[in-house]
């Protein structure tokens, strides 16, 4: 007995017919579309929304032109040690920079920020901003975060040294104080003190980072001489050379804050050093988790959406019963209805599940749009939802389509 | 020898007892005959018709097609045998009804594996043969009963089978219509076609040359006879 032949044109007269039936039964498979879409919609807005979350953030975080390193007392994620141990661990001093900046080859611009706890009013004649973190740093801070100085300048090593009153506004201050006027030049209040503006900063658009745009930058010995309170938060800051690698310079940095502590070979370091890098590991170690869990919420409303298919197909299945007894009669065999009715379930979803990649881009472009994120188009995304609500149609299809198959073609015949 | 049947029986095991729907049957059937299969409800008429379109197996006995031994074949391997060698005209026509004409007649051939020329060519002709060539785009809501039945008989046709299989063919048309039918299946015949007509209608069976009476899963008449005069 020949097997039987290959079918090709079956793939055509399967795909001609399951459009028949979408034309046939409308409001059934509208219905169907619409929740296949929603569910696929959801999914892609989701996973594209996170994505330009992603991508934002790492704007921020890399927009510094440089990898830096970053040395601050306490980790940003605490694992399991005692808490009181933390709270022994000294503080960073200026010194601590001097020395990094002298004895690590790697760095370059080491930078020693104390940043107020606190928060001041800073006033100019009526005008006055809302409370302000107030931030005592080197001169070599924009560096450190590609921060740009729109109007004047920043300050200089020697009115660092000189203990000048003297700051720096970041957009939000310097447009509260000085909506009009040019700020440069004037003097504004801090804490009772009269500083002179000598420049002011582009704004960031960032929405990460704790100063945002509300901060304003004094060099750090008059920030110690005007304003340093006990609990304020310091660090340390630095770039790496051009041509070294981050790696080394952490190291450098690692190795000499332990020299100036007299930290023993196996005795764990008493600071944490962060880096731009180990930032953005932060940032997947947040996102990833997040997307999976939304992927998965999503992915119970396509679930929904495939319990609707089978219901759909067992519908067809039972309504078609003669049909299936004449195909079967003329030559049909099980593999070629089976196939027939999975090619209509997948037909369904995958017009669903192009509606809703579509609907899906169009709202991610709108969310993204609201809430200034960029908006990232991912052709591995959305190829992912269109096979998936194929899928989703093969694998609900399954069952109705295998009744189908498995009928008796002379009880099908048969059938009223 | 086209058909060749020896010892057919067929048995259902409704509740307790075995119902014998076939018991026992021998039948040769040669090519171009055109015969009449009759009998009253019950008697094993549409069993026997199942088993002869290889729709359905027989329990015990030997069938053999066209040369094939077809009694144990798997069922895949008995579709492609149905899709080959038989040709089915059904009483309600059976036709899909969100397909033309010509896609009802064509289908036959997408089965068999075709390639798309030779599957319009042939359907073409089939529509032809039955008198619809003009009818082709026609869905069956579009055509009167009768040429519906012939839409039906050119969807038998297409694939050229040994036997064309018709299970009452007039039951649903009218006088007209029904002789029309059987004045299509008189060319079928003529031009060489084997046909087996199953019906209880003697109008009908009086077309054909030889008739096949069961009663109670037995043949109880096989006779030829000359047709009745056109």
């Amino acid at each position: 007995m020949p097997a039987p032949i290959r079918r090709n044109s079956l793939w055509d007269e399967n795909i001609a017919q399951a459009v028949e039936v979408m034309r046939a039964h409308r409001m059934r498979s509208a219905l169907l579309i619409v929740g296949v879409a929603i569910g696929i919609a959801t999914v892609l807005m989701m996973v594209t929304v996170l994505s330009g979350l992603s991508k934002k953030i790492y704007q921020d975080m890399a927009s510094a032109n440089r990898p830096y390193i970053y040395a601050q007392k306490f980790d940003f994620v605490v694992e399991d040690e005692g808490a009181e141990n933390l709270w022994l661990r000294p503080d960073f001093t200026r010194e601590d920079a001097a020395v990094i900046a002298s004895t690590c080859p790697s760095v370059d611009a080491s930078v020693f920020m104390i940043e107020s706890q606190g928060t001041y009013v800073v006033r100019y004649g009526a005008e006055k901003t809302p409370p302000t973190t107030v931030l005592g740093c080197s001169y070599r801070l924009p560096e450190l975060f590609s921060l740009s100085v729109d109007r004047g300048r920043f300050f200089t090593e020697s009115e660092e040294r000189f203990r000048e009153r003297v700051v720096v506004l970041a957009a939000g201050p310097a447009k509260d104080l000085f909506p009009q006027l040019n700020p440069i030049g004037r003097f504004v209040l801090i804490n009772g003190a009269k500083y002179e503006v000598i420049g002011t900063m582009a704004p960031r658009k960032s929405i990460f980072g704790a100063w945002s745009d509300n901060f304003v930058c004094v060099p750090h010995p008059t920030f110690g001489k005007d304003l340093h309170t006990e609990n304020d938060w310091i660090t340390l800051g630095a770039t790496v050379r051009d041509g070294a690698s981050l790696q080394q310079g952490v190291e450098e940095v690692t190795r000499a804050l332990r020299v100036r502590r007299g930290l023993r070979p196996g005795q764990p370091n008493n600071f944490s050093i962060e880096t731009s890098e180990s930032f953005l590991t932060l940032v997947k170690k947040v996102t990833v988790p997040i997307g999976i869990v939304l992927t998965i919420i999503a992915s119970i409303g396509l679930v929904v959406g495939g319990i609707g298919v089978m219901n759909v197909m067992l519908i067809s299945v039972t309504e078609r019963t003669r049909e299936i007894g004449v195909r079967r009669a003329i030559g049909a065999a099980r593999a070629d209805i089976m196939r027939q009715f999975l090619i209509e379930a997948a037909t369904l979803t995958g017009v669903g599940g192009v509606i809703g990649v579509t609907l899906g881009t169009a709202l991610a472009i709108g969310v993204s749009k609201l809430i200034r994120f960029p908006f990232v188009f991912s052709p591995g995304w959305t190829v992912v939802a269109l096979v998936f609500s194929i899928l989703v149609g093969v694998g609900f299809g399954l069952y109705p389509a295998r009744r189908a198959s498995d009928m008796d073609p002379v009880a099908a015949l048969r059938h009223e | 020898m086209l058909i060749e049947m020896r010892g057919i029986a067929k048995r259902y095991q409704m509740g307790s007892h075995v119902v014998n729907a076939l018991d026992g049957v021998d039948l040769d059937v040669d090519r171009n005959e055109y015969l009449a299969l009759m009998g009253p409800s019950g008697s094993g008429k549409t069993t026997f018709m199942n088993i002869i379109g290889c729709l359905d197996s027989p329990t015990e006995g030997r069938y053999v097609l066209n040369g094939e031994d077809v009694t144990s074949m798997s069922d895949d391997t008995l579709a492609h045998i149905r899709n080959k060698e038989i040709g089915f005209v059904f009483q309600t026509f059976n036709l899909l009804p969100r397909a033309s004409a010509f896609q009802n007649v064509e289908l036959p051939l997408i089965y068999a594996g075709l390639d798309a020329g030779t599957r319009r060519e042939r359907a073409a002709a089939a529509l032809e043969a039955v008198g619809l060539q003009d009818r082709a785009h026609h869905k069956p809501n579009e055509l009167s009963g009768g040429q519906r039945q012939r839409v039906a008989i050119a969807r038998a046709l297409v694939n050229r089978p040994s036997i064309i299989l018709a299970d009452e063919p007039t039951g649903n048309l009218d006088s007209k219509s029904g002789a029309e039918i059987m004045k299509l299946f008189e060319e079928l015949h003529a031009r060489g076609n084997t046909l087996i007509v199953v019906t209880h209608d003697d109008a009908v069976a009086a077309h054909a040359r030889r008739e096949v009476r069961l009663r109670d899963g037995r043949i109880e008449v096989d006779r030829r006879r000359d047709p009745i005069p056109a």
